[in-house]
C-alpha cells in the first residue's frame, strides 16, 4: 500500500477505480481458467468411479460420493495416507531448510567475495545443471547404496544441505542486483564477511530465500522418482509415491487418485499461500533504504 | 554461523539414526511386487499369515505400481540390492534370465520345496526360456479374450458368437455401427498380429529368437487392410477422432468391444459401470490352430544372488499350494495354477470372479488353446514400438502398398534383432 | 591467538572458501562420481543387468548415423525449446507484473495462477489436457461457436507439439514466482521518483523495472532453456511421441533407450551430447548477458 497517493489530482482517483474493477474482472476470469484442472480433479474425486469417464466434461457430479476419499485415505496394506503425509512433510521440510541455508551461504560466497578460483567453481556449478538427471539415477543409487543410505530419507534430504546449482544461481543473481555500498560501508566499519552476510545480506535476500524454499518444498513434495528408487520400507513411502500405487494395468482406481491428489495439494497450497506474502512489492526495501 | 552448522549436523545425525532402525530376526526375506490397492492389501494379509505359520522367517515387503517397477528393479540390480523374491512379467523374463538375475527353479521342484504336483506341465513350461531351466513360476493363469457390451448388441439385435471369426466380427461391427452408432476396432495391435500368426501355426518371433518367426508380409498386411476397410465403412473411428473418454484408456464404452486379459474383467467393468461379457479372440475363418494360449498373469522368481533361497522357495510354495493363502488373496493374481487350490476357492468367489474362472475352464477344454510360445526376445519392446510406428503410418493414410510396407517392417525388425545379437 | 584466527578467517580467499564449502563438499560427495560414471557409461554397452562393456565411440557413431529417431527427437526438442521459452518468459513476466501489486485478492490470484504448476506432471493434468483437446473436447466445442471446424489437436502431426507447448506455457508458475521475488526488490522509491518525473507505466517498466530485474530475467532464461532441452513429462504422459514422432522429445527418446530398452550406455551417450548442446546455448546466453544484464552491484 506504499505506492502512490496523488491527493492533488481528483480525476485520477476515479480513473484508478475503473482500472481496478477491470483488473479484477479480467484477472478473476483468467484465474478461473487456470483453475479448471483443479475443479475437474475435485469434481472427479467426488464422482463414483464408474461415472468419472462417462461424464468427463460435467463439472457437477450426478452422484456425489465421498467414497473415494475414504477408500483412498485407507492407503495400502494397513498404512494410511496420514503416514505418507508425515513422511512427505518430513522430507520436504528438511530439503527446503537445507536448500535455503546452503544456497544463501554459497551464493553469497560466489557473488560477493573475490577469491581465487571462484570462476572455476561457478562454471562447475553451472555444468552440473546440464546433464539430464535420468542417466545419473543409477550411478547415484549405487553411491548412496554404498554409503548405506538406501532405504532412508537421507538421499532425498542431505544433498540439499550442500546446495543445488539452480538455487545457488538464483540467489546469486539476486545478490548481484543489490548495490554494494552497504557492505562496503560495513567493511570500512570493520565488519567481517560473516557479519555482512548475517546482518546485511540475509535480510535483503529474504524474497529470494522464500522463493528457493517454496520451490524446493514443491519439488520435493512431488518427487516420485527418488521415493521409488531410495525407499524400500512401505512405512516410509511418501505421498508422491503412494499416489502411483492406485494405478495398475489391471485396474486403476482413478477416483482414489483424484481424491488423494486433491488432498496432496493442500499442504503445498498452504505453504505457498502464506509465504507468497513475502513477495509483495515495497515492504522491506523501504525500511532499509531509509 | 557455527551454531547453525552444528545444529544442522546434529539434526541430520538424529535423522539418520531414526531412519535406519534395523530389526533383528533370524531370516529376513525381502519380497517385491507391483499391483494396486487390492493386491497390496491382500498380499500383505497373506504375508502375515505366512509369517504366522513360519515364525522363523520375517518378510520385508516392498511394493510399487507397475509404473516404475522395472526402473526400480533395474536400479536395485545395478546396486546389488535386489530383493529375494520378485514378481516377474513375461515381457522381461527372457532378458532377466539371460542376464543371470533369476535362480533356476528346477532343483526346488525336484526336492519338493516348491510342490508342483497339482500344476499342469504347460504352466510350468511357461517359465522356461528356450532350454529346460524354469526361471519363474506362474502366479495364476490368464488368457486374452474379447470383452464386449451385450447391452449394445441387444440394442442392435445381434449376437456375439463364443468363438467369432474375424469376418464375423467385422460384419457384427458394421451392423452395430449402423444400428446404434457404437464404434469398434479390429484386433490390430501387436497382440492382434500375434494371434493372427498363431492361427496359422506361426509365431511372431522364431523359437530360437534370432529373427521374426515369419517372412510373408501378408499377415500384417491383412490386419492393416482390415483396419483400412473398417475405417472406410465407418465402424472404426478415424485416428484422432477419439472422444474424451476413449482418449484416456481402452474403456469399453463408445467402443463396444476390446481385447483384454481375463483378470482385468472387474477393472473394465468398474471402469464405466457397464456389465461385460467374454468370448474368444477372433480368428481368421481358415485358421488351422486355435491361437489362444494360457499365459501366466505374472510370475514369482527368486533372485539368483539371494542368501535365503530356501525361505524364498517356501514363500513361493505358500503362494502356490496353501489354501490359507488363497482364502485371503483369491484370484487377485489370476486363476491359481494348482488344480486343488482352484477347486478349493471357486465356490467362494464373487460373481465376476466366477465368470473369469468359468472362462478359464471353458478354454481348458480340448482344442480351445494351443501351447504358449517361448518368452519374447530381449528387444521385444523395441519391435513392439516399431510395429506401432508402421501401423501409425497406415492410420494416417501415408501408405499405398500395405504389403510393401509390411515387408519394410519385417526387414527393419530383423535388422534390429540381428544387431542386438551381434553385440 | 584469537586475533590471528580472525585475521585468517577475514581473508577474502579463506572467507570465500568457507562460504562455498557446502557446495564443494556436496560436489565431491554426491555429484562428481555419478557425473563421471555416466560419462564412462557413454562409452560402454550397458544393459543394467550385467556389468558395462567398453565399446569406445560406438554409441556416438550409432547416434549420429544409425538411429533414425535421434535427429527427429533432436529437432523436435529444438523446436519445442525455441517456441516455448520466449512465450513462457513473456507470459510469466507479464503475469508477475500484473500480480505484483498489493491488494487483498492478490494471494488468491497468485495461488490460482500457481496451481497448474503445483499439479505438475500429475495424472489429473495429463487427463484434463487430453480431454480439453480431444475431438469432442471443450476447445473444439468452443471454436465451433465461431463456426470453425473441429481440429484433431493431439493427433494432427501439425498441431500436437503446440498443444504440449501450450501445456508448458500454462505451467508458468515457478518462473512467475521468481519474477515476483525480483519485482519485490525494485525499491518503491524508484517508482515514486519516476512518477514524479511524469513517466507512464510502460516507460517506467523499460527504464526502471526491467533493467533492475535483468539478473533474474537472465536466470529464468537459462533455467527455462535448460528445462526445455530436458523436457520429458508432457510428451511421456500425454502423447508418448505420437503422432508420427512429432512430439518425441529428446528426453523421452533417451528415457526409452535407457530404461525401456535397457540401453543405459547409449542413453548416457545421448545425455552427454545433450549436455554439450545445452552448454553451447548457455555459453551464448552468458556471452550476450554483458550487453543487456544490469548488475546494480557492479554498477554497469
Amino acid at each position: 500500500m506504499s505506492a502512490v497517493k496523488p491527493t492533488h489530482y481528483g480525476s485520477i482517483k476515479r480513473h484508478k477505480m475503473v482500472t481496478t474493477v477491470i483488473y479484477h474482472i479480467l484477472v478473476g476470469l483468467f484465474s478461473l481458467l487456470m483453475l479448471y484442472p483443479l475443479f475437474w480433479m475435485l469434481s472427479s474425486s467426488l464422482k463414483p468411479n464408474t461415472e468419472i469417464f462417462r461424464t468427463v466434461d460435467n463439472l457437477i457430479p450426478e452422484t456425489f460420493t465421498t467414497e473415494n476419499y475414504v477408500n483412498g485415505w485407507r492407503g495400502f496394506a494397513g498404512l494410511s495416507f496420514s503416514v505418507y503425509f508425515l513422511n512427505s512433510l518430513q522430507v520436504a521440510l528438511f530439503a527446503s531448510l537445507g536448500a535455503v541455508i546452503s544456497s544463501a551461504l554459497v551464493a553469497f560466497g560466489l557473488a560477493r567475495i573475490r577469491f581465487p578460483g571462484r570462476n572455476i567453481w561457478f562454471v562447475a556449478m553451472i555444468i552440473t545443471m546440464m546433464l539430464p538427471g535420468q542417466v545419473m539415477m543409477i550411478p547415484r543409487f549405487v553411491l548412496f547404496n554404498q554409503i548405506g543410505w538406501v532405504g532412508t530419507f537421507l538421499p532425498m534430504t542431505v544433498p540439499y544441505f550442500f546446495g543445488g546449482a539452480f538455487d545457488i544461481f538464483l540467489v546469486m543473481q539476486f545478490i548481484r542486483g543489490i548495490p554494494r555500498d552497504m557492505d562496503e560501508a560495513a567493511r570500512i566499519d570493520g565488519c567481517s564477511y560473516y557479519g555482512i552476510f548475517a546482518y546485511i545480506m540475509v535480510p535483503m535476500i529474504i524474497p529470494a530465500l522464500v522463493t528457493v524454499g517454496i520451490l524446493t518444498f514443491i519439488n520435493s513434495w512431488g518427487d516420485f522418482m527418488s521415493s521409488l528408487l531410495y525407499l524400500n520400507t512401505p512405512s516410509r513411502y511418501t505421498v508422491a509415491y503412494a499416489l502411483k500405487l492406485f494405478s495398475d494395468s489391471a485396474g486403476t482406481d482413478y477416483g482414489a487418485i483424484f481424491a488423494m491428489s486433491t488432498l496432496s495439494l493442500v499442504p503445498i497450497l498452504v505453504i505457498f499461500f502464506f509465504f507468497q506474502r513475502q513477495l509483495v512489492e515495497g515492504i522491506s526495501t523501504q525500511g532499509l533504504k531509509g | 554461523m557455527k551454531r547453525i552448522l552444528a545444529f544442522v549436523l546434529a539434526s541430520l545425525m538424529l535423522f539418520a539414526l531414526v531412519s535406519t532402525a534395523a530389526a533383528e530376526e533370524p531370516v529376513t526375506l525381502r519380497v517385491l511386487w507391483w499391483g494396486s490397492q487390492t493386491r497390496h492389501d491382500l498380499t500383505m494379509a497373506a504375508i502375515e499369515k505366512f509369517m504366522e505359520k513360519n515364525p522363523d522367517i520375517k518378510i520385508e515387503p516392498e511394493y510399487t505400481s507397475w509404473d516404475g517397477y522395472w526402473e526400480k528393479v533395474a536400479t536395485q540390480i545395478a546396486g546389488g540390492v535386489l530383493p529375494d523374491v520378485i514378481q516377474m512379467d513375461h515381457a522381461y523374463l527372457a532378458q532377466y534370465s539371460k542376464a543371470g538375475v533369476l535362480e533356476v527353479l528346477n532343483p526346488y521342484f525336484e526336492s519338493g520345496a516348491i510342490d508342483i504336483s497339482d500344476v499342469a506341465q504347460g504352466v510350468i513350461d511357461a517359465g522356461k526360456c528356450g532350454g529346460d531351466e524354469v526361471y519363474a513360476l506362474s502366479t495364476g493363469t490368464n488368457a486374452l479374450v474379447t470383452m464386449y457390451r451385450k447391452d449394445v448388441l441387444d440394442q442392435a439385435g445381434v449376437e456375439m458368437p463364443m468363438e467369432p471369426t474375424i469376418e464375423e466380427l467385422a460384419e457384427l461391427s458394421r451392423k452395430v455401427y449402423e444400428a446404434t452408432g457404437h464404434h469398434n476396432s479390429n484386433f490390430n495391435g501387436f497382440d492382434g498380429v500375434r494371434y493372427y500368426l498363431r492361427s496359422y501355426g506361426l509365431n511372431f518371433y522364431a523359437d530360437d529368437g534370432t529373427s521374426l518367426g515369419f517372412d510373408d508380409p501378408k499377415y500384417i498386411a491383412d490386419i492393416w487392410q482390415g483396419y483400412v476397410d473398417g475405417t472406410k465403412e465407418g465402424w472404426i473411428k478415424d485416428v484422432g477422432e477419439l472422444s474424451a473418454t476413449t482418449a484416456f484408456d481402452n474403456l469399453i464404452d463408445d467402443y463396444w468391444a476390446g481385447w483384454h486379459w481375463t483378470n482385468e474383467l472387474a477393472a473394465y467393468e468398474n471402469g464405466n459401470g457397464f456389465p461385460l461379457e467374454m468370448s474368444l479372440v477372433p480368428v481368421p475363418s481358415d485358421a488351422t490352430v486355435p491361437p489362444t494360449f494360457f499365459k501366466a498373469s505374472m510370475y514369482w522368481s527368486i533372485n539368483s544372488k539371494s542368501e535365503v533361497k530356501d525361505a524364498a522357495a517356501r514363500f513361493i510354495n505358500f503362494f502356490t499350494n496353501d489354501t490359507d493363502c488363497f482364502d485371503i488373496v483369491g484370484i487377485d493374481r489370476a486363476i491359481p495354477i494348482s488344480a486343488k487350490i482352484r477347486e478349493h476357492i471357486t465356490p467362494n468367489l464373487n460373481e465376476t470372479s466366477q465368470r473369469v474362472a468359468a472362462m478359464i475352464d471353458y478354454l481348458g477344454q480340448e482344442g480351445k488353446t494351443s501351447p504358449i510360445m517361448p518368452p519374447d526376445i530381449a528387444v521385444h519392446s523395441q519391435i513392439n514400438a516399431l510395429l506401432g510406428e508402421y501401423f501409425e503410418q497406415v492410420q494416417y493414410g501415408m501408405v499405398d502398398d500395405l504389403t510393401a510396407h509390411a515387408q519394410a517392417f519385417i526387414n527393419e525388425a530383423n535388422d534390429i534383432i540381428a544387431k542386438s545379437l551381434a553385440n | 591467538m584469537k586475533n590471528k584466527l580472525s585475521r585468517i578467517l577475514g581473508k577474502e580467499s579463506v572467507a570465500g572458501y568457507i562460504f562455498i564449502a557446502p557446495f564443494i563438499i556436496g560436489l565431491f560427495a554426491f555429484t562428481v562420481i555419478p557425473f563421471f560414471t555416466s560419462l564412462y557409461l557413454a562409452f560402454t554397452d550397458y544393459n543394467i543387468l550385467t556389468p558395462p562393456k567398453w565399446i569406445g565411440i560406438q554409441n556416438f557413431r550409432r547416434m549420429f548415423f544409425e538411429d533414425k529417431y535421434f535427429w527427429t527427437s533432436f529437432w523436435v526438442t529444438f523446436k519445442f525449446a525455441f517456441i516455448q521459452v520466449p512465450i513462457k518468459m513473456l507470459v510469466s513476466l507479464g503475469v508477475a507484473l500484473i500480480l505484483s501489486r498489493n491488494t487483498k485478492a492478490i494471494p488468491f490470484y497468485r495461488s490460482a495462477f500457481y496451481i497448474p504448476s503445483l499439479m505438475g506432471g500429475s495424472v489429473a493434468v495429463a487427463l484434463t489436457w487430453k480431454q480439453l483437446f480431444s475431438y469432442d473436447g471443450v476447445i473444439n466445442r468452443f471454436t465451433a461457436l465461431f463456426g470453425l471446424a473441429p481440429v484433431k489437436w493431439l493427433s494432427n502431426p501439425g498441431t500436437a507439439l503446440y498443444v504440449l507447448i501450450g501445456l508448458g506455457v500454462w505451467q508458468f508458475g515457478s518462473s512467475m514466482l521468481i519474477f515476483l521475488a525480483a519485482l519485490k526488490n525494485v525499491p518503491a522509491s524508484y517508482h515514486e521518483a519516476a512518477i514524479v518525473d511524469g513517466a507512464g507505466p510502460v516507460r517506467r517498466f523499460f527504464k526502471i523495472v526491467f533493467p533492475m530485474i535483468t539478473p533474474i530475467f537472465f536466470f529464468n532464461l537459462i533455467n527455462q532453456t535448460i528445462g526445455a532441452f530436458q523436457a520429458f513429462n508432457s510428451s511421456y504422459l500425454i502423447t508418448q511421441g505420437k503422432p508420427l514422432n512429432t512430439t518425441l522429445y529428446y528426453g523421452v527418446h533417451l528415457y526409452n533407450r535407457a530404461f525401456t530398452y535397457y540401453e543405459m550406455g547409449y542413453g548416457s551417450a545421448m545425455a552427454w551430447f545433450m549436455l554439450l548442446v545445452i552448454a553451447i546455448f548457455t555459453a551464448l546466453i552468458f556471452r550476450s548477458s554483458s550487453a543487456w544484464v544490469y548488475y546494480e552491484s557492479e554498477g554497469k
